[in-house]
């Protein structure tokens, strides 16, 4: 099964639709909600930072038998040092982003908790590729 | 403790309807969203100033049924549109965070 989805960098009201409807089909599938919490989790981090640091993103969600794929890739500034900003704390977040509730650092080391697998491909000034993949059996 | 009870008990203002009044035994207080995702244990209430509709969007992941909004803060439209779609209850408080967590712990809500 395959879903796109579309995002629009500073359009935090729809922020997590996309999350919340592959949450939604997970569980008509009828998938633990042990892993549909993380699958939560981490497409819901990654669904905000495009918002929160991109320009405009796109979502490509692969479902299948024993596993989930998700490729989050966005046209944005990309990330310096992907290093850093996976260390729990670092957020270079505005103001006005904090004041919303997002900026605490966290986004990025709580995709990698919940993940089994993840790869960073990014380039200053370019953008950013997340992909991820959340296996269903453990 | 029921999310009636809870309103009751803490002198709430109530904003939504409550139509599956479940019991509900553990709380988180965060006013980040990333936090609340990392750490918040599923079905509690959350306590928060947050008054905005990205808090619905994360409750919905968290299946959090229960926002109490601290310091009398009230929710914006698109925050308590979304949250009667999805059946989320909002109440606010006058207290603080600190004191509601008190009075909550009081009720043996950990
Ligand atoms: N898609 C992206 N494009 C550009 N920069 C990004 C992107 N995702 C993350 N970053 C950078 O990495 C930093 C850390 O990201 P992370 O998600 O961990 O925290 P945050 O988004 O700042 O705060 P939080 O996720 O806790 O709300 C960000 O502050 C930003 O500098
Ligand atoms: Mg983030």
């Amino acid at each position: 099964m395959l879903k796109v989805y579309h995002l629009e960098g500073g359009n935090f009201s729809e922020a997590g639709s996309a999350s919340s409807d592959i949450k939604k089909l997970l569980k008509r599938l009828g998938l633990q909600s042990k892993i549909i919490k993380k699958v939560a989790v981490a497409m819901y981090e990654a669904e905000i930072n495009v918002v929160a640091h991109a320009y405009s993103g796109d979502i490509n969600v692969v479902v299948a038998k024993d596993h989930i794929k998700i490729l989050v890739s966005d046209k944005g500034p990309g990330i310096p040092d992907v290093d850093k900003a996976m260390t729990e704390g670092f957020s270079t977040a505005s103001e006005k982003v904090r004041e919303m509730g997002f900026g605490a650092g966290m986004g990025l080391p709580n995709i990698k908790k919940n993940v089994d697998d993840l790869n960073i491909k990014t380039e200053v000034g370019k953008g950013t590729e997340l992909s991820m993949r959340i296996d269903f059996q453990h | 403790m029921r999310i009636s009870e809870i309103i009751e008990k803490l002198s709430l203002k109530l904003h939504t309807s409550i139509n599956d009044d479940m019991e509900i035994e553990r709380g988180y207080v965060s006013e980040m969203l990333s936090d609340v995702m990392a750490n918040c244990p599923d079905e509690s209430l959350l306590v928060t100033i947050l008054s905005h509709e990205n808090v619905i969007a994360v409750c919905i992941l968290k299946d959090i049924k229960f926002i109490i909004l601290a310091n009398s803060r009230k929710p914006n439209d698109e925050m308590l549109k979304k949250a009667l779609d999805e059946d989320i209850v909002i109440a606010t408080a006058e207290k603080n965070a600190f004191q509601i967590s008190q009075s909550l712990l009081e009720l043996n809500v950990r």
